[in-house]
Protein backbone atom coordinates (compact mmCIF):
# COMPACT_ATOMS: atom_id res chain seq x y z
CA UNK A 1 0.00 0.00 0.00
CA UNK A 2 2.82 2.24 0.79
CA UNK A 3 4.59 1.36 -2.03
CA UNK A 4 1.85 1.79 -3.82
CA UNK A 5 1.51 5.53 -2.72
CA UNK A 6 4.89 6.61 -2.86
CA UNK A 7 4.79 5.72 -6.76
CA UNK A 8 1.93 7.93 -7.31
CA UNK A 9 3.29 10.51 -5.44
CA UNK A 10 7.06 10.38 -7.85
CA UNK A 11 4.13 10.60 -10.78
CA UNK A 12 2.61 13.30 -9.21
CA UNK A 13 5.64 15.23 -9.01
CA UNK A 14 7.06 13.88 -12.76
CA UNK A 15 4.49 14.53 -15.27
CA UNK A 16 4.20 18.41 -14.56
CA UNK A 17 7.75 18.27 -14.42
CA UNK A 18 8.31 16.35 -17.69
CA UNK A 19 5.58 18.33 -19.35
CA UNK A 20 7.01 21.83 -18.01
CA UNK A 21 10.55 20.70 -19.47
CA UNK A 22 9.17 20.36 -22.81
CA UNK A 23 7.56 23.93 -22.44
CA UNK A 24 10.49 25.30 -21.38
CA UNK A 25 12.27 23.76 -24.57
CA UNK A 26 10.17 25.25 -27.01
CA UNK A 27 9.99 28.67 -24.70
CA UNK A 28 14.09 28.99 -25.37
CA UNK A 29 14.03 27.86 -28.93
CA UNK A 30 11.64 30.93 -30.01
CA UNK A 31 12.02 33.86 -28.70
CA UNK A 32 8.86 35.40 -29.36
CA UNK A 33 8.33 37.53 -31.79
CA UNK A 34 11.19 36.93 -34.01
CA UNK A 35 10.55 37.35 -37.55
CA UNK A 36 11.86 35.73 -40.83
CA UNK A 37 14.68 38.01 -42.31
CA UNK A 38 16.04 38.13 -45.81
CA UNK A 39 19.63 37.92 -45.05
CA UNK A 40 21.95 39.60 -47.59
CA UNK A 41 26.36 40.31 -47.41
CA UNK A 42 26.99 43.17 -45.40
CA UNK A 43 28.68 45.92 -47.52
CA UNK A 44 27.83 48.96 -45.78
CA UNK A 45 30.10 48.82 -42.16
CA UNK A 46 33.47 48.51 -42.13
CA UNK A 47 34.94 47.90 -38.55
CA UNK A 48 37.67 50.86 -37.61
CA UNK A 49 38.92 49.67 -34.32
CA UNK A 50 37.12 48.23 -30.82
CA UNK A 51 38.02 50.28 -27.42
CA UNK A 52 37.34 48.71 -24.11
CA UNK A 53 35.14 50.54 -21.78
CA UNK A 54 34.26 50.02 -18.67
CA UNK A 55 31.27 52.33 -17.56
CA UNK A 56 28.25 51.82 -16.39
CA UNK A 57 26.35 50.47 -19.58
CA UNK A 58 22.89 50.96 -18.10
CA UNK A 59 23.08 54.79 -17.93
CA UNK A 60 22.18 57.35 -20.63
CA UNK A 61 24.41 58.31 -22.94
CA UNK A 62 25.21 61.58 -25.64
CA UNK A 63 27.89 62.13 -28.41
CA UNK A 64 28.70 65.48 -28.37
CA UNK A 65 31.39 66.43 -31.15
CA UNK A 66 34.32 63.65 -30.49
CA UNK A 67 33.23 63.26 -26.64
CA UNK A 68 30.81 60.48 -25.21
CA UNK A 69 28.77 61.92 -22.04
CA UNK A 70 27.59 59.83 -19.88
CA UNK A 71 25.14 60.13 -17.30
CA UNK A 72 26.77 58.29 -14.12
CA UNK A 73 25.36 58.58 -10.89
CA UNK A 74 23.08 61.36 -9.18
CA UNK A 75 22.94 61.91 -5.09
CA UNK A 76 20.51 64.19 -3.74
CA UNK A 77 20.39 67.14 -6.38
CA UNK A 78 23.85 66.65 -7.43
CA UNK A 79 24.53 64.54 -10.71
CA UNK A 80 27.79 63.12 -12.13
CA UNK A 81 28.45 63.11 -15.60
CA UNK A 82 31.63 61.24 -17.28
CA UNK A 83 32.84 62.43 -20.42
CA UNK A 84 35.55 60.77 -22.72
CA UNK A 85 36.70 61.89 -25.45
CA UNK A 86 37.44 59.68 -28.60
CA UNK A 87 40.79 61.03 -30.11
CA UNK A 88 42.63 61.87 -26.77
CA UNK A 89 41.19 59.04 -24.42
CA UNK A 90 40.32 61.28 -22.24
CA UNK A 91 38.85 60.74 -19.21
CA UNK A 92 36.81 63.34 -17.12
CA UNK A 93 34.51 63.71 -14.44
CA UNK A 94 31.78 66.59 -14.37
CA UNK A 95 29.31 67.34 -11.71
CA UNK A 96 26.29 69.76 -11.97
CA UNK A 97 23.31 70.27 -9.64
CA UNK A 98 20.03 69.54 -10.82
CA UNK A 99 16.33 69.16 -9.53
CA UNK A 100 15.55 66.28 -8.24
CA UNK A 101 13.55 63.90 -10.84
CA UNK A 102 16.32 64.11 -13.35
CA UNK A 103 15.98 62.42 -16.44
CA UNK A 104 18.29 64.01 -19.24
CA UNK A 105 16.74 63.95 -22.43
CA UNK A 106 19.54 65.84 -24.48
CA UNK A 107 22.49 67.88 -24.42
CA UNK A 108 23.60 70.45 -26.85
CA UNK A 109 25.93 73.68 -27.27
CA UNK A 110 26.52 72.83 -23.15
CA UNK A 111 23.47 72.75 -22.36
CA UNK A 112 21.29 69.73 -21.12
CA UNK A 113 17.56 68.93 -21.28
CA UNK A 114 15.57 67.33 -19.09
CA UNK A 115 12.02 66.55 -17.98
CA UNK A 116 11.07 67.25 -14.35
CA UNK A 117 7.57 65.75 -13.46
CA UNK A 118 6.23 66.40 -17.31
CA UNK A 119 7.84 69.91 -17.66
CA UNK A 120 10.61 71.17 -19.72
CA UNK A 121 13.94 72.14 -18.08
CA UNK A 122 17.39 73.21 -18.86
CA UNK A 123 20.62 73.35 -17.41
CA UNK A 124 23.94 75.62 -18.53
CA UNK A 125 26.93 73.40 -17.98
CA UNK A 126 29.08 76.22 -18.72
CA UNK A 127 27.42 78.59 -15.76
CA UNK A 128 25.30 75.80 -14.05
CA UNK A 129 22.23 78.30 -14.12
CA UNK A 130 18.86 76.50 -14.63
CA UNK A 131 16.09 77.51 -16.85
CA UNK A 132 12.20 76.22 -17.03
CA UNK A 133 10.24 76.24 -19.86
CA UNK A 134 6.22 76.56 -19.02
CA UNK A 135 3.93 74.83 -21.76
CA UNK A 136 -0.10 75.51 -20.86
CA UNK A 137 -1.86 71.93 -21.00
CA UNK A 138 0.79 69.83 -22.14
CA UNK A 139 2.63 67.50 -20.49
CA UNK A 140 6.08 66.73 -21.25
CA UNK A 141 7.10 62.84 -21.98
CA UNK A 142 10.35 63.87 -23.42
CA UNK A 143 12.24 66.36 -25.44
CA UNK A 144 15.01 66.91 -27.85
CA UNK A 145 16.88 70.10 -28.77
CA UNK A 146 17.24 70.57 -32.55
CA UNK A 147 20.09 72.44 -34.59
CA UNK A 148 17.81 75.87 -34.96
CA UNK A 149 17.52 75.89 -31.21
CA UNK A 150 13.96 74.78 -31.15
CA UNK A 151 12.97 71.82 -29.27
CA UNK A 152 11.60 68.55 -30.59
CA UNK A 153 8.76 67.06 -28.05
CA UNK A 154 6.70 64.17 -27.34
CA UNK A 155 3.87 65.14 -24.62
CA UNK A 156 0.26 64.78 -24.06
CA UNK A 157 -2.30 67.81 -24.40
CA UNK A 158 -5.17 67.26 -21.54
CA UNK A 159 -7.86 69.52 -23.65
CA UNK A 160 -7.42 67.51 -26.56
CA UNK A 161 -6.79 63.97 -25.17
CA UNK A 162 -3.58 63.93 -27.23
CA UNK A 163 -0.96 62.00 -27.40
CA UNK A 164 1.56 63.93 -30.29
CA UNK A 165 5.10 64.99 -30.90
CA UNK A 166 5.30 69.09 -30.55
CA UNK A 167 7.70 71.39 -32.59
CA UNK A 168 8.80 74.38 -29.64
CA UNK A 169 9.78 77.70 -30.97
CA UNK A 170 10.41 80.31 -28.76
CA UNK A 171 8.07 78.56 -26.36
CA UNK A 172 4.96 78.18 -28.58
CA UNK A 173 4.52 74.22 -29.38
CA UNK A 174 3.40 73.52 -32.62
CA UNK A 175 1.83 69.80 -33.70
CA UNK A 176 3.65 67.69 -35.82
CA UNK A 177 2.29 64.53 -35.77
CA UNK A 178 -0.64 62.90 -33.55
CA UNK A 179 0.46 59.78 -32.04
CA UNK A 180 -3.04 58.57 -29.72
CA UNK A 181 -6.05 60.60 -29.21
CA UNK A 182 -8.42 59.18 -26.69
CA UNK A 183 -11.24 60.59 -25.60
CA UNK A 184 -10.81 59.85 -22.00
CA UNK A 185 -10.65 62.89 -19.31
CA UNK A 186 -8.40 61.40 -17.29
CA UNK A 187 -5.53 62.75 -15.61
CA UNK A 188 -3.95 59.43 -15.01
CA UNK A 189 -4.07 59.06 -18.69
CA UNK A 190 -0.99 60.93 -19.38
CA UNK A 191 1.15 58.28 -17.05
CA UNK A 192 -0.32 55.23 -19.06
CA UNK A 193 0.57 57.16 -22.22
CA UNK A 194 3.66 58.24 -21.13
CA UNK A 195 5.14 54.44 -20.59
CA UNK A 196 3.12 53.35 -23.61
CA UNK A 197 5.33 54.94 -25.97
CA UNK A 198 8.38 54.83 -23.54
CA UNK A 199 11.40 55.87 -25.79
CA UNK A 200 14.23 58.52 -26.62
CA UNK A 201 15.65 60.55 -29.22
CA UNK A 202 18.20 60.41 -30.61
CA UNK A 203 20.35 62.74 -33.53
CA UNK A 204 21.66 59.79 -36.09
CA UNK A 205 23.59 61.48 -39.38
CA UNK A 206 20.97 63.90 -40.88
CA UNK A 207 18.03 62.43 -38.36
CA UNK A 208 16.04 63.19 -35.13
CA UNK A 209 14.54 60.00 -34.38
CA UNK A 210 12.29 58.64 -31.45
CA UNK A 211 12.58 55.49 -30.89
CA UNK A 212 9.89 53.78 -28.84
CA UNK A 213 11.61 51.08 -26.06
CA UNK A 214 8.37 48.90 -26.03
CA UNK A 215 6.59 49.37 -29.38
CA UNK A 216 8.02 48.54 -32.64
CA UNK A 217 7.99 52.34 -34.07
CA UNK A 218 10.71 54.78 -35.05
CA UNK A 219 10.21 58.32 -35.60
CA UNK A 220 12.12 59.90 -38.25
CA UNK A 221 12.38 64.05 -38.63
CA UNK A 222 14.90 66.29 -40.21
CA UNK A 223 17.70 68.19 -38.03
CA UNK A 224 15.18 71.10 -37.70
CA UNK A 225 12.36 69.00 -35.66
CA UNK A 226 10.76 68.92 -39.26
CA UNK A 227 8.23 65.47 -39.12
CA UNK A 228 9.49 62.67 -42.12
CA UNK A 229 7.90 59.24 -41.30
CA UNK A 230 6.84 56.43 -39.30
CA UNK A 231 8.36 53.08 -39.29
CA UNK A 232 6.42 50.37 -38.20
CA UNK A 233 9.71 47.66 -37.60
CA UNK A 234 8.82 44.04 -38.40
CA UNK A 235 9.00 42.40 -35.25
CA UNK A 236 5.82 43.95 -34.22
CA UNK A 237 5.84 43.53 -30.36
CA UNK A 238 1.93 44.32 -29.25
CA UNK A 239 1.48 47.92 -27.12
CA UNK A 240 2.34 46.87 -23.80
CA UNK A 241 0.62 45.76 -20.91
CA UNK A 242 0.34 48.17 -17.77
CA UNK A 243 -1.39 47.66 -14.34
CA UNK A 244 -2.18 50.13 -11.64
CA UNK A 245 -1.35 49.26 -8.29
CA UNK A 246 -1.13 51.89 -5.42
CA UNK A 247 -1.10 54.98 -7.79
CA UNK A 248 1.80 53.50 -9.30
CA UNK A 249 1.68 52.24 -13.16
CA UNK A 250 3.88 49.20 -13.48
CA UNK A 251 4.38 47.16 -17.29
CA UNK A 252 3.12 43.71 -16.64
CA UNK A 253 5.37 40.54 -16.90
CA UNK A 254 5.26 38.60 -19.78
CA UNK A 255 2.85 41.19 -21.88
CA UNK A 256 5.43 43.54 -22.57
CA UNK A 257 8.34 43.15 -24.73
CA UNK A 258 11.62 45.15 -25.69
CA UNK A 259 11.35 45.81 -29.26
CA UNK A 260 14.61 47.78 -30.96
CA UNK A 261 18.10 48.81 -29.28
CA UNK A 262 19.17 51.59 -31.37
CA UNK A 263 19.39 52.82 -35.45
CA UNK A 264 21.55 54.48 -37.75
CA UNK A 265 20.82 55.45 -41.23
CA UNK A 266 22.91 54.56 -44.44
CA UNK A 267 21.82 56.09 -47.53
CA UNK A 268 18.16 55.83 -47.98
CA UNK A 269 18.18 53.25 -45.51
CA UNK A 270 17.51 53.30 -41.58
CA UNK A 271 19.21 50.47 -40.46
CA UNK A 272 17.48 49.17 -37.37
CA UNK A 273 19.11 46.99 -34.58
CA UNK A 274 15.95 44.71 -33.08
CA UNK A 275 15.87 43.08 -30.10
CA UNK A 276 14.32 40.25 -31.46
CA UNK A 277 17.05 38.06 -32.72
CA UNK A 278 18.03 34.97 -31.65
CA UNK A 279 21.21 35.14 -32.99
CA UNK A 280 23.85 34.50 -29.74
CA UNK A 281 26.79 35.72 -31.18
CA UNK A 282 26.63 38.09 -34.11
CA UNK A 283 24.87 41.38 -34.64
CA UNK A 284 21.77 41.48 -37.09
CA UNK A 285 20.97 44.60 -38.98
CA UNK A 286 17.05 45.07 -40.30
CA UNK A 287 17.12 47.62 -43.30
CA UNK A 288 14.09 50.01 -43.92
CA UNK A 289 13.44 52.10 -46.71
CA UNK A 290 13.03 55.64 -45.10
CA UNK A 291 10.73 56.51 -48.37
CA UNK A 292 7.83 54.48 -47.65
CA UNK A 293 8.67 52.81 -44.35
CA UNK A 294 9.17 48.98 -46.23
CA UNK A 295 11.42 46.21 -44.78
CA UNK A 296 13.90 45.39 -47.27
CA UNK A 297 16.78 43.05 -45.69
CA UNK A 298 19.17 42.08 -43.30
CA UNK A 299 22.48 41.90 -43.31
CA UNK A 300 25.02 40.48 -40.41
CA UNK A 301 27.97 42.21 -38.35
CA UNK A 302 30.52 39.09 -37.81
CA UNK A 303 33.12 41.27 -36.57
CA UNK A 304 30.49 42.71 -33.84
CA UNK A 305 31.10 39.61 -31.12
CA UNK A 306 27.47 39.79 -29.28
CA UNK A 307 24.07 39.65 -29.52
CA UNK A 308 21.27 42.24 -30.42
CA UNK A 309 20.39 41.91 -26.79
CA UNK A 310 23.91 43.07 -25.71
CA UNK A 311 23.81 45.94 -27.72
CA UNK A 312 23.36 48.97 -25.21
CA UNK A 313 23.35 51.90 -27.64
CA UNK A 314 24.32 53.02 -30.87
CA UNK A 315 25.41 56.67 -32.18
CA UNK A 316 26.02 58.07 -35.85
CA UNK A 317 28.00 61.03 -36.73
CA UNK A 318 28.45 61.40 -40.68
CA UNK A 319 29.77 58.34 -41.51
CA UNK A 320 30.97 57.00 -37.81
CA UNK A 321 28.78 54.53 -36.53
CA UNK A 322 29.57 53.28 -32.88
CA UNK A 323 28.08 50.37 -30.82
CA UNK A 324 28.74 50.20 -27.17
CA UNK A 325 27.77 46.70 -25.80
CA UNK A 326 29.54 44.18 -23.79
CA UNK A 327 32.12 46.78 -22.10
CA UNK A 328 33.36 47.55 -25.65
CA UNK A 329 32.83 50.31 -28.15
CA UNK A 330 33.02 49.33 -31.55
CA UNK A 331 33.78 51.68 -34.19
CA UNK A 332 32.28 51.78 -37.63
CA UNK A 333 32.39 53.76 -41.16
CA UNK A 334 29.82 53.53 -43.27
CA UNK A 335 31.13 52.43 -46.60
CA UNK B 1 15.69 9.22 14.18
CA UNK B 2 13.69 11.51 16.12
CA UNK B 3 17.02 13.68 16.33
CA UNK B 4 17.05 13.59 12.47
CA UNK B 5 13.46 14.24 12.64
CA UNK B 6 14.40 17.89 14.62
CA UNK B 7 16.84 18.47 12.98
CA UNK B 8 14.85 19.02 9.26
CA UNK B 9 11.81 20.44 10.93
CA UNK B 10 14.41 22.91 12.53
CA UNK B 11 16.27 23.64 9.06
CA UNK B 12 12.58 24.38 7.42
CA UNK B 13 11.56 26.92 10.58
CA UNK B 14 14.84 28.61 9.67
CA UNK B 15 14.36 28.66 5.74
CA UNK B 16 10.36 30.03 6.57
CA UNK B 17 11.47 32.42 8.90
CA UNK B 18 14.69 33.94 6.56
CA UNK B 19 12.16 34.75 4.19
CA UNK B 20 9.34 36.05 6.05
CA UNK B 21 11.79 38.56 7.77
CA UNK B 22 12.99 39.38 4.14
CA UNK B 23 9.00 39.85 3.18
CA UNK B 24 8.04 41.63 6.18
CA UNK B 25 11.32 43.87 5.90
CA UNK B 26 10.61 44.65 2.02
CA UNK B 27 6.56 44.28 2.18
CA UNK B 28 6.24 47.35 -0.52
CA UNK B 29 8.47 45.31 -3.18
CA UNK B 30 6.58 41.91 -2.15
CA UNK B 31 3.15 43.20 -3.07
CA UNK B 32 4.72 44.71 -6.42
CA UNK B 33 5.89 41.88 -7.19
CA UNK B 34 2.35 40.12 -7.12
CA UNK B 35 0.65 43.10 -8.71
CA UNK B 36 2.88 43.05 -11.48
CA UNK B 37 1.83 39.50 -12.52
CA UNK B 38 -1.56 41.92 -13.89
CA UNK B 39 -4.02 38.92 -12.32
CA UNK B 40 -5.32 40.51 -9.53
CA UNK B 41 -6.86 44.35 -8.35
CA UNK B 42 -5.27 45.92 -5.97
CA UNK B 43 -7.59 44.09 -3.14
CA UNK B 44 -6.63 40.46 -4.21
CA UNK B 45 -3.01 41.96 -4.40
CA UNK B 46 -3.22 42.84 -0.71
CA UNK B 47 -5.53 39.68 0.14
CA UNK B 48 -2.89 37.46 -1.39
CA UNK B 49 0.39 39.23 0.59
CA UNK B 50 -1.15 38.74 3.57
CA UNK B 51 -2.82 35.31 3.39
CA UNK B 52 0.88 34.26 2.39
CA UNK B 53 2.49 35.84 5.15
CA UNK B 54 -0.03 34.53 7.45
CA UNK B 55 0.24 31.12 6.26
CA UNK B 56 3.70 31.16 6.80
CA UNK B 57 3.70 32.71 10.23
CA UNK B 58 1.45 29.99 10.96
CA UNK B 59 3.10 27.23 9.90
CA UNK B 60 6.12 28.61 11.72
CA UNK B 61 4.87 29.02 14.64
CA UNK B 62 3.17 25.23 14.75
CA UNK B 63 6.63 23.69 13.75
CA UNK B 64 8.58 25.59 16.70
CA UNK B 65 5.11 23.97 18.64
CA UNK B 66 6.45 20.61 17.12
CA UNK B 67 2.74 20.19 15.94
CA UNK B 68 2.40 17.66 12.88
CA UNK B 69 -0.57 20.46 12.22
CA UNK B 70 2.69 22.31 11.18
CA UNK B 71 4.07 19.67 8.56
CA UNK B 72 0.01 19.57 7.17
CA UNK B 73 -0.20 23.42 6.83
CA UNK B 74 3.47 23.65 5.76
CA UNK B 75 3.06 21.14 2.71
CA UNK B 76 -0.51 22.72 2.15
CA UNK B 77 1.03 26.26 1.80
CA UNK B 78 3.88 24.89 -0.44
CA UNK B 79 1.81 22.91 -2.70
CA UNK B 80 -0.22 26.09 -3.37
CA UNK B 81 2.90 28.38 -4.10
CA UNK B 82 3.91 25.70 -6.05
CA UNK B 83 0.49 25.67 -8.39
CA UNK B 84 0.84 29.24 -8.21
CA UNK B 85 4.61 30.10 -9.58
CA UNK B 86 3.61 27.17 -12.17
CA UNK B 87 0.40 28.72 -13.06
CA UNK B 88 2.25 31.99 -13.61
CA UNK B 89 5.16 30.53 -15.65
CA UNK B 90 2.59 28.40 -17.88
CA UNK B 91 0.46 32.17 -18.78
CA UNK B 92 4.05 33.70 -19.26
CA UNK B 93 4.18 35.62 -16.27
CA UNK B 94 6.62 34.40 -14.08
CA UNK B 95 10.10 36.41 -14.41
CA UNK B 96 11.59 36.17 -11.09
CA UNK B 97 11.17 35.08 -7.54
CA UNK B 98 10.19 37.57 -5.14
CA UNK B 99 10.34 35.85 -2.08
CA UNK B 100 13.21 37.63 -0.19
CA UNK B 101 16.74 37.73 0.63
CA UNK B 102 18.65 35.16 -1.23
CA UNK B 103 15.64 33.69 -3.15
CA UNK B 104 14.99 37.02 -5.15
CA UNK B 105 15.75 36.79 -8.71
CA UNK B 106 15.81 32.81 -8.43
CA UNK B 107 14.34 31.37 -12.19
CA UNK B 108 11.60 29.28 -12.94
CA UNK B 109 13.41 25.73 -12.38
CA UNK B 110 15.29 26.77 -9.37
CA UNK B 111 12.72 27.92 -7.81
CA UNK B 112 10.30 24.58 -8.60
CA UNK B 113 13.67 22.12 -7.74
CA UNK B 114 13.15 23.98 -4.36
CA UNK B 115 9.80 23.98 -3.57
CA UNK B 116 9.37 20.15 -4.58
CA UNK B 117 12.54 19.47 -2.65
CA UNK B 118 10.86 21.23 0.54
CA UNK B 119 6.82 19.33 -0.45
CA UNK B 120 8.88 16.15 -0.41
CA UNK B 121 10.97 17.00 2.58
CA UNK B 122 7.55 17.53 4.35
CA UNK B 123 5.91 14.12 2.97
CA UNK B 124 8.61 12.82 4.21
CA UNK B 125 8.14 13.92 7.60
CA UNK B 126 4.63 13.53 7.68
CA UNK B 127 5.33 9.65 7.05
CA UNK B 128 7.94 9.04 9.33
CA UNK B 129 5.54 10.86 11.81
CA UNK B 130 2.60 7.85 11.05
CA UNK B 131 5.51 5.17 11.26
CA UNK B 132 6.12 6.25 14.72
CA UNK B 133 2.24 6.58 15.27
CA UNK B 134 2.40 3.06 13.95
CA UNK B 135 5.33 1.79 16.37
Amino acid sequence: MKKKNNLIIILVVLIPLISLYLKKRNINRNLPFVFERELSPNSFLKQEKIIPFEGNLNQKSFLINDSMFILNTQEGKMASFISWNFETGILDTVQREVDSYLLINSIRNNRCLYVDRFKIKSIDFINSSTDSIVLNNISTYSIFECQDESFLMLGYQKDANETAFYKVIQGQPVLLKEIRKEKINDESRKFINNLLYNGEFSEIGNYIIYKCDLQSLIFLFDLKGNYITTIKTKENVPEPSITVFNDMYVYTRGRTFNSNVGAFVCKEYLNVISYRSNEDRRVVVDRYSISNGNYVDSFVLDDLRCSNREINQVFQTKDLVIFWGKEKIYFYTLT
Amino acid sequence: MKAFRSALITLIIIFFSYTLTNKALMFDSFLLNIAKTGLFNSFFTYAIALIGVILEFTSIVLLVLNKRSGIFVSLGMMCLFTLYIVLLFLLGRYEVCGCGGVMNGLDFWSHLVINLLLILLLIYLLNFDCDEEKE
